[in-house]
């Protein structure tokens, strides 16, 4: 007959049991309680806020001064009545403009890669931005204007 | 429009980032209005918009070289 007591010895998993330690990139990103998928580090999470802090800090300084510098006799000197006409008209303009962009720009990060994309866009605002004040002289001033904003 | 919080958070705490995300378009407009435009509304506009490129320039900098992306 078969002893109803077994002599078996299991060995059970206790908190001192050599689990394989973790490597740094497995721990959880966390940043204002936003946590990470894994793999992905403080400094991503820290970018998403940061990234739209640096397109409002100098976006919104541009578009101010650049439709100040149309009525600025030192500079396109449009008079106060034409400088609000031309700001409208270039504003509307752009943002027929950004509307493409809107549609194609998150393709854009899928075709062309995170890095490149946010580079390019900064750069290019950034040139268009340099351009600003050098139409002043230009006959075509107006046209001139509007094309570095819709660029911006 | 990025796709950032879609790539980096957790599908839990996207709203979150979200509003984290705004809190920077708030601050930057704040702070644009308040710092910068009254520090580029003093000089000329021939060197404001230059200071503003080299903005634009160092933010590519920060971003790329500190591998934030």
């Amino acid at each position: 007959m078969k002893s109803g007591f077994s002599t078996a010895t299991t060995e059970v998993a206790f908190s001192n049991y050599a689990y394989p330690k973790k490597d740094e990139d497995d721990e959880e990103a966390v940043f204002l309680k936003i946590r990470g998928k894994p793999g992905i580090k403080k400094k991503n999470l820290i970018l998403i806020p940061l990234l739209t802090f640096f397109l409002m800090f100098t976006g919104v300084d541009v578009l101010q001064t650049a439709a100040q510098c149309l009525s600025n006799p030192d500079s396109y000197d449009l008079g106060i009545e034409k400088a609000a006409t031309v700001n409208t008209n270039s504003m509307t303009d752009a943002m027929l403009f950004s509307v493409i962009v809107l549609l194609f720009g998150g393709m854009l990060y899928d075709l062309m890669g995170r890095k490149l994309t946010v580079a390019i866009f900064f750069g290019i605002g950034a040139v268009s931005c340099f351009g600003f004040p050098w139409g002043k002289d230009f006959s075509w001033k107006v046209p001139y204007y509007t094309v570095m904003k819709i660029f911006f | 429009m990025n796709p950032f919080i879609n790539d980096y958070v957790r599908v839990q705490d996207r709203g979150l980032a979200m509003g984290i995300q705004n809190f920077g378009i708030t601050a930057g407009n704040l702070l644009s209005v308040a710092l910068l435009y009254t520090l580029t509304n003093m000089v000329a506009v021939e060197l404001a918009f230059p200071i503003m490129t080299g903005l634009q320039l160092l933010w590519i900098v920060i971003i790329l070289g500190f591998r934030m992306i």
